[in-house]
């Protein structure tokens, strides 16, 4: 079963129990004007930088935002080209299954310093979990299935994969993704700096 | 799934709870930094929850009244917690693969939260093996601990229902390498008794060329025979093989083919297959009688004397070494060769089914190109392959042949000394001989064999998932009036991602239900879950009363009709894809299921008519021809339960009226469930439910649903608007 994201808020609603409201805006009151304001938002880019934004990290390990003199609390930051460009183009939404875009960073190191990029980079580092193997101890193939035993810049693990599966990709000439059975990805970022040896190993399984 | 892993006496000490006292317990592997960490466990019991680390606790907390939420994040997930008015904070992060147990421990740390004592079970399975470590592949029973993933023992159950077919076929190879072997031991009689002592006459050679002739002549007949037997065998297995993939591909879950990419499933069923037959044909028939003929050959040397039978072997374990340990490389020359085959393929597939897409962009350079590319890298994985298998198995040929040096050596100085006649020291080369012929023809073996053994491991893949997410694999067939009922219906394409949450709807026979919402909020997905494509996550899901896991699939499909977002249509004529479901329904029936589509007209238009061939050559049909043409084949199965997902959303206005009235008419005697995103389409629908946040949000008649000025009200009111604006 399905357990969903955890708990449900207490009182969930049942069909039977009719909702009239939203929080925000009474959905029945949905006119032109606001549409034509939505769309127009779609084409807008809200840039964030230290003159307008402020992030601060909140006493639960979650990142709030003081931005056009609103607080947002618990802020998500999502990398828009998360292999190409993992420091620029972030979106920070609101929390919240349909969460809407607070605005855009397009640079995190030139456009914030000190605390704030820091809390930013502190939540990326939380949201984005992929490490790096730096060293392949060992490769055993059994089965269908492949046991990497690896070192990576979070420690030592071991994962696996089927041999027939496309786990090894290729993501450009030297860097290297591979996703675990358990859907966990491990990147190796620069191919040629591994052994020959090492190569040979993940060679096999190269898509 | 387990649940409740085992703390050992000092941990339980240390958090001062007895094993008894826990509800859930379950590890995490990561801490607050990313760093991967052991023996850390998140514990729950009936009041409290416990972090530990390193058996030590590091915090406790009291469930009451908190809110405990499972976070997935990107390849890792986090548990927060909120105390009673305060913030969210972070627990424990782990790694993907403890992410399904968090998930399930946050709802039944939730429930215990809110005061409800109910347990949280988990159906789904392992997917480590407890015992031995190794992956399960959506299997219960580990093939590794049962012993059934042993290559040879999967070979066995291949070949098992042939067994007669093998005995009888080593029979006849038997009396081949048999009748192979008398000729030497002629020979040697016509050289020592005839012509060495020079007593033999013409008489002698003559009755000698005779006998070989008929030896010859045996030989041959005697390997045709066996020849054309293994030919027979192999195309059997391999015709049984392929139909047994075939049809567990149809009957596996979607979720299943949905990961894999369909070159490659075409590659499994085409080509592996193929392997597997080329196997039993070549490799099989021809080393089998060479083996015999070399084991034989190796008695008779011993029984003439046994020195020379050792010569002659000598070298011959340094070669299989070096054969066993070339094994392995072997395979993964194969692999990769398979690989990149795989990925030809599909590229191939993927461009050809989107040839318009390509030639609307001008891509067709760049795509060529692309598919060079991948040739060039498939020619460079073949000829890389058979320059290593050609430089390796004659070397080790060469060095199991170096026995003969020696026995020419031995043999000769004992011919000179007198001690053994040129006769024997001939049959003995022979015999010799025999031994590394066939190692010479048996060069290609380990070959064969690699590609057998990973084209066998590539079909087990499928051969062994075993069909538990997909529903109604029961057998019950009841009565079924169109009655539904969802209880608490939860449901999730990855169970830690949920896209229904808590669905409770019954809907009478006959009833006209219209599904609303944004797209993405799982419509599709509740009659995706209605069709038994995919297993309920938990709650149930009833038809007339009757669990629909418990109902026999194909009996179900039977009795639904269903035109999809996506209309596909196979290769054939119009008559056929209209009567796919029912393939003895009468033209009447086709033509009538035709009009209530609204098709007939356009379909009489045609040429061709009704027996027009559409599909992928052929005559192409416009969107909403294709529709109608999906429409009348739901139709034609007169079905209990009608399913019309956007059915009509390529259609004009006008013939979707057509087409609603025709319905409506059907209608009456089945559950119809119609999803439309043009609002008025669903106006006549008994009942409308709007789904929202994965969640059932409003129910009732769009009277009530107006009255009520809720999220239904603002989708009509929007509709409306923007219709003015059009016009
Ligand atoms: N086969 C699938 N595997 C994984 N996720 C899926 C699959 N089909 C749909 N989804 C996801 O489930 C959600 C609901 O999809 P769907 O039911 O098709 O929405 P709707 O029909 O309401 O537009 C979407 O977020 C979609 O991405
Ligand atoms: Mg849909």
């Amino acid at each position: 079963m399905a357990p969903g994201m955890g708990g449900s808020p207490p009182g969930r609603r049942r069909p039977g129990d009719f909702v009239p409201q939203r929080n925000e805006e009474p959905a029945g009151e949905l006119d032109l004007e606001k549409l034509e304001q939505q769309s127009r938002d779609m084409m807008e880019l809200h840039m964030l930088n230290r003159d307008n934004a402020e992030f601060r990290e909140n006493s639960g390990g979650f990142l709030d935002l003081s931005y056009n003199g609103r607080v947002y609390e618990d802020v998500q930051v999502v990398r828009m080209f998360p292999f190409s460009r993992p420091d620029e183009y972030l979106s920070v939404r609101e929390s919240g299954d349909q969460a809407a875009e607070i605005g855009v960073i397009e640079n995190l190191p030139r456009d914030f310093d000190g605390p704030g990029e820091e809390a930013v980079r502190h939540q990326l580092a939380l949201r984005y979990f992929l490490p790096a193997i730096r060293k392949i101890y060992n490769v055993r193939q059994e089965m269908g299935c492949v046991y990497f035993d690896v070192e990576t810049d979070y420690g030592r693990c071991q994962f696996a994969f089927r041999s027939n599966s496309n786990a090894v990709t290729r993501i450009s000439e030297s860097r290297v993704m591979i996703q675990d059975l358990d859907n966990n990805c491990f990147e190796i970022p620069d191919i040629r700096k591994l052994t020959a040896g090492e190569q040979k190993k993940l060679d096999v399984y190269l898509t | 799934m387990n649940l409740k892993f085992q703390l050992t006496e000092e941990q339980l000490h240390n958090i001062g709870i007895s094993q008894e006292d826990i509800w859930y317990c379950v590890p995490y592997d990561l801490s607050e930094k990313g760093v991967f960490v052991r023996d850390s466990y998140v514990v729950v019991t009936a009041e409290e929850l416990f972090v530990t680390a390193d058996s030590r606790v590091r915090r406790r907390i009291k469930l009451a009244g908190c809110q405990v939420q499972c976070r997935t994040l990107v390849n890792n997930g986090l548990l927060a917690l909120r105390q009673e008015s305060g913030r969210w904070e972070t627990l424990v992060r782990f790694s993907m693969k403890h992410l399904v147990r968090f998930s399930y421990l946050a709802r039944g740390a939730q429930m215990l939260a809110e005061g409800r004592m109910e347990k949280v079970e988990s159906l789904e399975y392992e997917p480590v093996c407890p015992v031995c470590g190794r992956v399960l592949f959506g299997t219960r029973e580990c093939s590794y601990c049962s012993g059934h993933g042993r290559f040879s023992y999967r070979l066995w159950v291949l070949c098992r229902p042939y067994i007669k077919s093998f005995v009888l076929l080593i029979l006849l190879m038997l009396a081949g390498s048999l009748s192979s072997l008398i000729d030497p031991k002629v020979q040697q009689q016509f050289i020592d008794g005839a012509l060495v002592n020079r007593s033999g006459g013409t008489p002698q050679i003559l009755w000698f060329v005779l006998v070989m002739l008929g030896l010859t002549i045996l030989n041959i007949l005697l390997s045709v025979a066996s020849k054309w037997y293994s030919t027979w065998l192999g195309s059997t297995i391999a015709a049984d093989l392929r139909r047994r993939l075939f049809y567990k591909l149809q009957t596996l879950s979607l979720s299943y083919i949905e990961d894999r990419k369909p070159g490659e499933l075409m590659n499994r069923i085409s080509q592996d297959t193929n392997s597997v037959r080329r196997f039993m044909e070549m490799a099989f028939s021809t080393s089998v009688t060479q083996f015999m003929t070399m084991a034989a050959a190796i008695v008779y040397m011993c029984i003439i004397n046994w020195k020379f039978a050792l010569c002659a072997v000598v070298f011959a374990p340094i070669g299989f070494f070096v054969a066993t340990r070339a094994m392995e490389f072997v395979g993964n020359l194969f692999r990769r060769w398979f690989r990149a085959n795989d990925r030809l393929n599909s590229r191939l597939q993927d461009v050809l089914s989107g040839i318009s897409v390509v030639k609307t962009y001008g891509r067709e350079k760049q795509e060529a190109d692309i598919f060079a590319d991948m040739s060039d890298d498939y020619t460079k994985q073949v000829i890389h392959r058979d320059t290593c298998l050609d430089i390796l198995f004659p070397t080790v040929v060469y060095i199991i042949g170096m026995g003969t040096y020696l026995l020419v050596y031995t043999g000769g100085i004992q011919v000179l000394n007198g001690v053994m006649t040129p006769g024997v020291l001939m049959q003995l080369l022979t015999y010799a001989g025999m031994i590394y012929r066939p190692l010479q023809q048996l060069a290609s073996f380990p070959r064969q064999w690699s590609e057998v053994r990973i084209s066998v491991e590539r079909m087990y893949d499928i051969l062994d998932v075993e069909n538990e997410d997909s529903a109604c694999r029961g057998t019950e067939k009841p009565e079924l009036t169109g009655q539904v009922d969802f209880s608490h219906v939860y449901f999730g394409y990855k169970s830690y991602e949920p896209v229904l949450n808590n669905v409770n709807l019954s809907v009478k026979p006959g009833e006209m239900i219209g599904l609303v919402g944004a797209s993405g909020t799982g419509k599709t997905t509740l009659i995706n879950l209605l069709m038994g494509l995919y297993k309920v996550d938990s709650g149930k899901l009833l038809l007339d009363g009757t669990d629909i896991n418990d109902i026999d699939g194909e009996y179900l499909h039977g009795q639904v009709g269903v035109v999809l977002q996506e209309t596909f249509l196979f290769n054939g004529t119009i008559r056929e894809n209209i009567s796919f479901a029912r393939p003895d329904a009468t033209l009447e029936e086709i033509v009538m299921a035709a009009r209530m589509a609204n098709a007939h007209d356009f379909i009489c238009r045609l040429q061709n008519g009704y027996d027009t061939y559409i599909g992928d050559r052929g005559y192409t049909l416009s969107g909403g021809e294709r529709q109608r043409i999906a429409i009348a084949r739901a139709v034609l199965n007169k079905p209990r339960i009608l399913i019309l997902d956007e059915a009509t959303s390529n259609l004009d206005t006008e013939s979707e009226f057509l087409i609603q009235k025709a319905l409506e008419r059907l209608q009456k005697n089945c559950t119809t469930f119609a999803i439309a995103h043009r609002l008025s389409t669903l106006r006549d629908a008994d009942r409308l439910v709007v789904i929202h946040d994965h969640e059932i949000a409003e129910v009732g008649s769009h009277e009530e649903l107006m009255k009520q000025k809720g999220i239904y009200y603002g989708l009509v009111t929007a509709q409306l608007e923007m219709s003015a604006v059009e016009t």
